[in-house]
């Protein structure tokens, strides 16, 4: 009996030494993630790769709200709302620093789009057996992407208006490794670093019909270059591919009946649309959140309150159906936008990244006050307001200013206030009314982050006035 | 029936003893004895011998022995572990009662040192040891509150008073230290699958709230503590860099089973309470912001202020002035309703007088061949906010069996259930803790009967919803269901040399459930909301071990050698649901109108972890002492080529008070010296799979597809190194009068496995590396005095400090800033030659008596107002978290059947950045960033009681800037709000009562207790222990924003053995 237990006992040590052999082999694998090799092999693999290229656009610090709302904050559109929070306070006082942890997070995001392009870019060649139409498609909505981060990039934290400054910013066209870093460009090389792209990107897909505001298409390209061009000054270019857009036929400006219900039901479909990020109940938008939070909402419940500006700006303007889309009745004493006001139990209102009513307006101030008041007549008229004559615009600044403020009506939180100021050197002449803060030209952007200038040991250089 | 037998046998014994004279008889006889402890308990396997002769016995099961005696005249040498020898003189004595003391000689304590046990006098390493006596009816949930204040080297605070919440554990500055239950490591850090703080749109900006897995094990059930605090630890290698916790529970004793019924209920309230405004204070504070508004507005005039404050037309856009620039009397009158006659105590609302109970049974015994320890529990605490509580069952069976001679076994068995339902967002700024402190008076808890009033019409924008709405309408639920079982098998190979196979399974499965009711803020537009999360976490692991002990002469070697395999599976899930029908309460996910999956970083994740382990103590006549340690770890989270780590260490020790020169000192009783050099690891803080680059979960449009996650390291990451080298001397003087020990230790953390920033441009803000150094250094002093000891009266006391300093020697990237919550500016920083975890902040430089601007230093070292503050450009560093010293200081009394125990705790030193003051001081502040936005029906918070001494007239002096309407006349991230957190707590007072022989029972003890009863602390807010992370992060420790207060806890409890 004893010795039969002295035996099991044995076995079991053999069998507990024995499982040595056999025991893990230190080599895990993720069972939810794939590597890049895999990814890469195939057009399936490369178009996953494609959708999370887009999916990178929607991040919550990017065009899931934070990067074009903080353009409406950092303007006389937005007053900070929030628990006072010292990092919101900075845009609403037009004052943002280098620690700032939203411009910290929003530079980050917008290059992880520019760096899953450049991935997708290069994936594009390891890719056996797609068909060339295919890969060329994906090459050039990955340079579009690129393009439109690095501009995005550019109107945020560079001197975008001055086209002789040092201060562009790192144009990132490789993929990147842990310990690389890429300093600042001149302004001028980052534009033409810009226009490549886009230019390469639009021969790539030349020919494609398809014009899903959802992607990129040769519409969205054009119009990003109009865009682009406008803000280099290039005025030929910007109207001659705003014309491009305009007569492309995919797209129809709305209404002054159609305007306000453009925003309704998350603003997920109107032809006035060219591109637009689609989100849903599982990947909401921080739109609706961020500006209008409920009914009911206290002022603290709103991180991007509209300015009383705002508001006495659009007295002015009889009749201008784009005043409704103001919350100006609010029982809690402040401002807010209506846009993003829709669809509060779904959360998934639409990033509305270019619309048609901003090629009418780059083609008016392209083409100036003569022969680009058409243009801004056709916005005017569509929105409730009387058209104007050359006499109510009698020299190019009003003219400059009535475009200006075409732009203020239509795009207001829509993301362009900020850089439309920049772009037309009005910041100090605009902001400064508005704040104790000292305004200067150097406002005109954001500071590089300091965790970027800390992380680069100095390469890449701060702008300056910071 | 057996039991009474028993207990009247054993009077009967005692009376016969007393009762007897001392009879001569003849001179052969033979003596019947029985050995007992103090307590009257029988002691098995007591060796009796015969002094002067080879002659002896040992006592039974049940303490008896008989022995015959030759010669009218005998000394009995009594001895046996764990209790002082005793000699016993027999004069012709048939039945005696020997009673032997429990040993006081502390070099003589045995201690668990990992994969085994030592005698004290052996130890070479500086390990921190407590007993079950030491910690035993304290109504505590976790295990952690045990040991607080008690152990030197060891800081344990209480970030949060949320029941079941986790502790902060400080192991020589080193936080999240390894745990290990009766030799199986367990998962012990916050595990809850959703986040614990959310912003106003859902998104999780961090965790205010650690649950913590270690509140799964039942203090009642631990035997022993120990802490492995230097090189000892290297035997758990690549997860001992920030020490090891060891965790002995209680195992069967051979003899009498002994029942244990220990019941304890007690009272818990909040220790203290801020002092708020009451209605008409805060409308006084409102109109004199106002008035010094325009006051202000006058004065730059007349001063002419090259810096205006504000203009006319703002305070006409607001309302103060008219057109004409003229006072409108009382402004905000209308939005002050003080005829109401409401007059709302906000902090009497949300907080309540709360029970604590414990009950628990358990029954320990055994024989020769089996012994076991079966016990269980429960544990019911209300929470002193309304609507929470935890309530924990378990289940304890620990089994040993000896089989043959040479084969043994046995198990242990824990499970645990636990119901935590929480309080929402604590330490947040949307929490039902924040929500009170600035709530206004004026505002009721019900607006009409059933109708929570809303804030929106009651001032004080700083609410996110109606506190009590916040605390009855948000249901937290955090259940855990965990399983920690082992068995073992043992095999005498051979005289001196076994093998040992151990098993072992730690499941844990935590199930999260946060409803969000649709009257509240964050669901009234989905109709309800909920949120569900589960974390499922299991390890498996297999130890093998053989043992070799072997004495030549006075040599004795003991060696150790092993392997040891693990796998850990993770599966995480997370689903959200909107839109709940009303009827019923119905709150089940089923019931929603549209449900999705929350996608999760990390969904499913194995690790495996094979070891080697070695070790070989020697010693020569138990004076000169040597211990190497080597340990092998291989992880799965490693590259090929970078997965072994190897872990040695030495230690060594004298034993001086056993050399020749040392024995007849009268001073000295023992005293031994010790050093140990080592190295640990660390590997458990990164997660898994960064050892290849990979694409992860992405959508869009419908479709799924990949993203980048993980960017490569430029060089492939491998194991975090700790060295520690320590000296310490442990000491035993004045004939057993004072022991102790004093450690002194450096120890650096290299290779820090740490996220470092890499630049932005590559999509990626950081990226894991092995970079950075950090230095911890320390003097440690742990002393314990018999001050009186006679036979009716005792007192003896137990004090230990603890001096540490922690420096960051490198960095990957120097002067990074480290938000406390994602959507927050920053509040510490990683800057080398500070300490981790250093607040920054702008320096407040007074407030200016000319007219009570809160005035800033600019870094160009002039003064500035708040509203010129550039925070990047004037931040600096303003001071630690962490304190210069901290330790405790306990006394425990006896008096006859009376005892009583003191324990307190103190630090100093510690700053904490009271970030919720800038709310509940903001001086009447409109909450307008700008001066035009203000509001005159937003005022942002009701005050304390503190700003009745702001400034209110020139020429003033104070701290406390003027009221301003229209500006915030304070910098939030200043160290205006930057307090001492230094303390002294007298964290436990415990009087009992042990009834003499009592009727039916062994013994019976009744005890009142009190937790936490006094604080002696500067500190303005509810208590310096708080932490922005609970725990999980020493960089952003140290950050109040009002987290849940900790209660004061009065019980009483009885103890019955039987």
């Amino acid at each position: 009996m004893k010795g039969i237990k002295n035996i099991a006992a044995f076995g079991f040590m053999l069998t507990s030494v024995a499982l040595i052999s056999s025991c893990a082999k230190l080599n895990q694998v993720s069972p939810t993630a794939v590597q890049n090799t895999q990814l890469f092999k195939d057009s399936i693999g490369l178009s996953e790769a494609v959708t999370g290229m887009y999916s990178t656009l929607e991040a919550p610090e990017y065009y899931g709200g934070y990067y074009p709302m903080f353009a409406d904050l950092n303007s006389d559109n937005g007053v900070a709302g929030g628990y006072n929070n010292t990092s919101l306070n900075e845009f609403g006082l037009y004052s943002v620093t280098s620690s700032n942890i939203f411009i910290q997070n929003t530079y980050v995001a917008i290059y992880k789009t520019i760096a899953t392009a450049n991935a997708v870019i290069a994936g594009v060649s390891t890719v056996k057996g797609a068909s060339t139409a295919y890969l060329n498609s994906v090459k050039g909505q990955a340079l579009t992407l690129r393009a439109m981060g690095h501009f995005d990039v550019l109107r945020a934290f560079g001197y975008h208006w001055d086209i002789n400054s040092p201060y562009g910013i790192p144009v990132v066209t490789t993929v990147q490794s842990a310990n690389s870093v890429v300093p600042r460009s001149t302004v001028a090389a980052t534009y033409s670093s810009i226009i490549a792209d886009l230019t390469e990107a639009a021969t790539l897909l030349n020919g494609s019909s398809d014009r899903d505001p959802n992607y990129v298409n040769p519409a969205v390209i054009n119009a990003l270059l109009a865009r682009v061009y406008l803000y280099e000054k290039d005025y030929a270019n910007a109207a001659k591919y705003a014309s491009l857009v305009i007569n492309d036929g995919a797209y129809q400006l709305v209404d002054a009946s159609q305007y306000v219900s453009m925003y309704s039901n998350g603003a997920k479909n109107s032809a006035d649309f060219i591109f637009q990020l689609p989100f849903d109940f599982q990947n909401q938008s921080q739109y609706y959140a961020t500006t209008y939070a409920r009914p009911d909402a206290a002022s603290t419940e709103v991180l991007f309150i509209a300015n009383s500006d705002l508001q006495s700006f659009f007295e002015s303007r009889s009749g201008d159906v784009r005043y409704n889309l103001m919350d100006t009745a609010n029982a809690n004493g402040y401002l807010r936008t209506l846009k993003y006001s829709s669809d509060g139990k779904y959360k998934d209102n639409s990033a509305l990244l270019i619309r048609i009513a901003e090629m009418y307006l780059i083609r008016a101030e392209a083409l100036g006050r003569v022969q680009g008041l058409a243009d801004l007549n056709t916005i005017r008229t569509n929105r409730g307001m009387n058209a104007l004559t050359l006499a109510d615009v009698p020299d190019n600044t009003t003219y400059a200013q009535a475009v200006a403020d075409e732009n203020r009506a239509e795009f207001n939180f829509e993301g362009h206030r900020y850089f439309d100021l920049a772009r037309t050197g009005q910041i100090v002449n605009v902001l400064q009314p508005l704040t104790n803060v000292s305004i200067s030209i150097s406002n005109s952007c954001y500071p590089i982050p300091l965790r970027e200038i800390n992380a680069s040991n100095g390469t890449v250089i701060q702008n300056p006035g910071y | 029936m057996k039991i009474t037998l028993h207990l009247l046998l054993l009077l009967l014994i005692i009376g016969l003893c007393s009762i007897l004279p001392q009879l001569v008889f003849a001179q052969d006889h033979l003596l019947k004895g029985i050995v007992k402890d103090n307590q009257g308990l029988p002691i098995p396997g007591v060796s009796i011998v015969i002094k002067g002769t080879n002659q002896g016995v040992a006592t039974a099961n049940d303490g008896t022995f008989s022995l015959r005696l030759s010669g009218s005249a005998n000394v009995l040498q009594v001895s046996s572990a764990g209790y002082e020898k005793k000699e016993v003189a027999i004069k012709g004595e048939i039945n005696i009662v020997i009673v032997l003391e429990e040993s006081k000689a502390e070099l003589k304590e045995v201690v668990v040192v990992g994969y085994g046990t030592q005698k004290k006098s052996e130890v070479t390493g500086a390990i921190s040891s407590i007993k079950n006596k030491d910690f035993k009816d304290q109504p505590v949930s976790n295990l952690a509150a045990s040991i607080e204040g008690k152990l030197s080297g060891i800081n344990v605070t209480q970030p949060s008073g949320t029941p079941g919440a986790g502790l902060l554990v400080s192991i020589r500055g080193a936080q999240n230290p390894l745990y290990v239950v009766d030799g199986v490591p367990m998962e012990s850090e916050s595990n809850s699958s959703l986040g614990t703080s959310y912003d106003l749109s859902g998104q999780s900006v961090g965790s205010g709230q650690n649950i913590s897995s270690i509140s799964d094990i039942n203090p009642d059930d631990i035997e022993s503590i120990e802490v492995l605090k230097d090189a000892s630890k290297a035997i758990y290698g690549s997860r001992a860099a920030n020490g090891v916790v060891l965790i002995t529970t209680k195992r069967g004793k051979a003899g009498k089973t002994v029942f244990d019924f220990n019941v304890n209920y007690g009272s818990q309230s909040i220790e203290k309470e801020i002092p708020f405004l009451n209605s008409q204070q805060f409308y006084n504070l409102t109109n004199t912001a106002i008035k010094n508004d325009i006051w202000v507005y006058h004065n730059d005039i007349a001063t002419n202020n090259p810096n205006p404050h504000f203009s006319l037309s703002d305070l006409q856009s607001v309302g103060i002035l008219d057109a004409d620039g003229n006072l409108i009397p009382n402004p905000a009158a209308p939005y002050y309703d003080l005829a109401s006659g409401i007059n709302t105590n906000w902090e009497n609302q949300i907080f309540r007088t709360a029970p604590v109970a414990t009950y628990e049974l358990s029954a320990r015994g055994g024989d020769e061949k089996t012994k076991f320890f079966v016990g269980g529990g429960y544990f019911d605490q209300e929470g002193i906010i309304i609507n929470n509580y935890y309530k924990r069952y378990n289940f304890r069976t620990n089994i040993d069996n000896q089989a043959t001679d040479r084969i043994s076994f046995g198990t242990n068995i824990s499970a645990s259930h636990s119901d935590n339902k929480r309080s929402f967002n604590d330490n947040t700024y949307t929490g039902v803790v924040t929500n009170a402190l600035g709530a206004s008076p004026l505002m009721p808890v019900y607006s009409s009967p059933g109708v929570y009033a809303d804030f929106n019409n009651y001032q004080a924008y700083w609410l996110s919803d109606n506190p009590v709405k916040s605390a009855k309408e948000i249901n937290a639920h955090t259940y855990t269901d965990r399983f920690i079982g082992s068995v073992y098998g043992e095999y005498k190979i051979a005289k001196d040399f076994k093998f040992r196979s151990t098993w072992s399974i730690d499941y844990d499965d935590v199930n999260d459930n946060q409803y969000f009711s649709p009257l509240t803020v964050d669901a009234q537009t989905d109709g309800g909301k909920l949120l569900l999360g589960e974390n499922k976490h299991s390890t498996w692991l297999n130890e093998n071990l053989f043992t070799y002990q072997h004495s030549f002469g006075k040599n004795h070697l003991n060696l150790l050698g092993g392997f040891s395999q693990q796998q850990t599976e993770i599966q995480q899930q997370a689903t959200k649901g909107i839109g709940f029908p009303q009827t019923g309460g119905v709150q089940n996910i089923n019931n929603a109108a549209l449900s999705t999956n929350i996608p999760v970083l990390y969904p499913k994740i194995y690790t495996d972890l094979n070891s080697f382990i070695s070790r070989a103590n020697y010693d020569y006549d138990n004076k000169y002492l040597l211990a190497i340690i080597m340990r092998a770890d291989g992880s799965s989270k490693f590259e090929r080529g970078h997965q072994w780590g190897y872990f040695p260490s030495v230690s060594a020790g004298w034993n001086m008070s056993s050399e020749s020169f040392l024995a007849d000192n009268k001073f000295i009783d023992a005293l031994k010296l010790r050093a140990s050099y080592g190295t640990s690891g660390q590997q458990d803080n990164v997660p898994d799979y960064l050892n290849y680059a990979y694409w992860g979960t992405a959508k869009y449009n419908g479709s799924s597809g990949f993203v980048p996650i993980n960017l490569l390291s430029s060089s492939p990451l491998t194991w975090q190194v700790n060295t520690t080298l320590n000296v310490g001397a442990d000491f035993e003087l004045f004939h057993h009068f004072l022991n102790g020990s004093i450690e002194y230790f450096i120890s650096n953390q290299t290779r820090l496995l740490n996220p470092a920033q890499v630049e932005g441009t590559t999509g990626f803000q950081t990226v894991y590396t092995n970079s950075g150094k950090i230095q911890d250094s320390g003097l440690e002093i742990q002393l314990t005095t018999n001050n009186i000891k006679t036979d009716k009266f005792s007192w003896t006391s137990s004090f230990n400090i603890s001096f540490l300093k922690n420096i960051v020697k490198s960095l990957s990237v120097d002067n990074q800033l480290v938000s406390s919550y994602t959507d927050q500016s920053p509040t510490n920083i990683l800057k080398v030659g500070m300490p981790v975890g250093e607040f920054i902040g702008v320096r407040f430089a007074g407030v200016d008596p000319a007219n009570g601007d809160a005035l800033y230093y600019a870094a160009d070292g002039t003064k500035e107002r708040a509203d010129q503050v550039n925070f990047t450009r004037d931040e600096t560093t303003i001071g630690s978290p962490r304190p210069k010293f901290f330790g405790g200081f306990t006394n425990n009394f006896k008096y006859k059947q009376f005892d009583l125990m003191i324990a307190t705790q103190f630090s100093y030193g510690n700053k904490v950045f009271n970030l919720i003051r800038t709310t509940y001081e903001s001086l009447g502040w409109s909450s307008a960033s700008t001066p035009s936005g203000a509001y005159l029906g937003g005022v942002y918070a009701n005050n304390d009681t503190r700003v009745l001494n702001a400034w209110s007239h020139p020429g003033q002096v104070t701290d406390i800037p003027r009221p301003s309407f229209l500006l915030q006349n304070y910098f939030p991230n200043s160290d205006e709000f930057l307090e001492n957190g230094s303390f002294l707590k007298i964290r436990t007072v415990n009087i009992g009562y042990t009834i003499d022989k009592p009727k039916y029972f062994s013994s019976v003890r009744i005890y009142v207790q009190a937790e936490n009863l006094l604080t002696v602390t500067k500190y303005i807010g509810f208590d310096p222990e708080v932490s922005s992370t609970g725990g999980g992060n020493d960089s952003t420790a140290g950050i109040d924003f009002a987290a849940y207060p900790p209660a004061r806890t009065l019980s009483i409890g009885v103890d019955l053995k039987f």
